[in-house]
């Protein structure tokens, strides 16, 4: 399943693994066989294994029977298959047969573009930070001339605004 | 049928439920684990 993720992600699937195991060994798990998708750890058997009824019945530390079980977009499980003993694993080409059927746009981590973030095209430009900083200082100013209750704290966002100002000068010599 | 949702902390103990991702098919995949 590790080796053939790229078909099922093209496929619009999202691949998950569920082991009876702690979260440290899953954690040892992951890192050794290179799993590029989540291993969930159910210690307990309750919250996962239980209510699927995929504890592996001859097996008296009620780990998981392997199973492939296919949830469609809605949430309703669409197909399982589970191994009849240790030596017999569920067929993956059977599971991305079942996936394909479904017609769905590929999930892929790959579809999600990677780089350097980017201003969206409605961002203040940098330039006008300073006017705008500028603007909340004189209007902090205001207020606190026209509540004199509220003056010291007032002054204390004007200071604040200052700071700002000298933050953005300071950015752009950085550029 | 519905499948029974449920969340789970992954390998990196980060909480991962099912009924998150609607929208696409999940592939749930049952393992024996470090036996």
């Amino acid at each position: 399943m590790a080796r053939r993720y790229d078909e099922f992600t093209g496929a619009g699937a999202i691949v998950a693994s569920v082991s009876v195991d702690s979260v440290g060994q899953n954690a040892a798990m992951v890192d050794k066989l290179q799993l590029p998708f989540p291993l969930l750890s159910d210690p307990d058997r309750s919250v996962a294994v239980g209510p699927y009824g995929v504890a592996d019945p001859v097996d008296a530390r009620e780990i998981a029977l392997p199973t492939t079980v296919v949830i469609d977009p809605a949430g309703a499980e669409v197909w399982r298959r589970s191994s009849t003993d240790f030596a017999d694993r569920p067929e993956e080409d059977l599971t991305l047969e079942v996936v394909n059927a479904l017609d769905l746009p590929a999930t892929t981590a790959a579809a999600v573009k990677r780089g350097r973030p980017e201003p969206g095209p409605k961002a203040m430009p940098f330039d006008a930070l300073t006017a705008y900083y500028r603007g909340a200082k004189f209007a902090a100013i205001a207020m606190g001339r026209r509540f004199p209750d509220a003056r010291d704290t007032s002054m204390a966002y004007a200071a604040q605004m200052d700071r700002y100002v000298e933050a953005v000068h300071q950015t752009r010599d950085l550029r | 049928m519905l499948a029974p949702d449920f969340t789970l902390p992954d390998h990196a103990a980060e909480d991962w439920t099912l009924s998150d991702q609607r929208g696409a098919a999940v592939v749930l995949l049952f393992l024996r684990g470090d036996w």
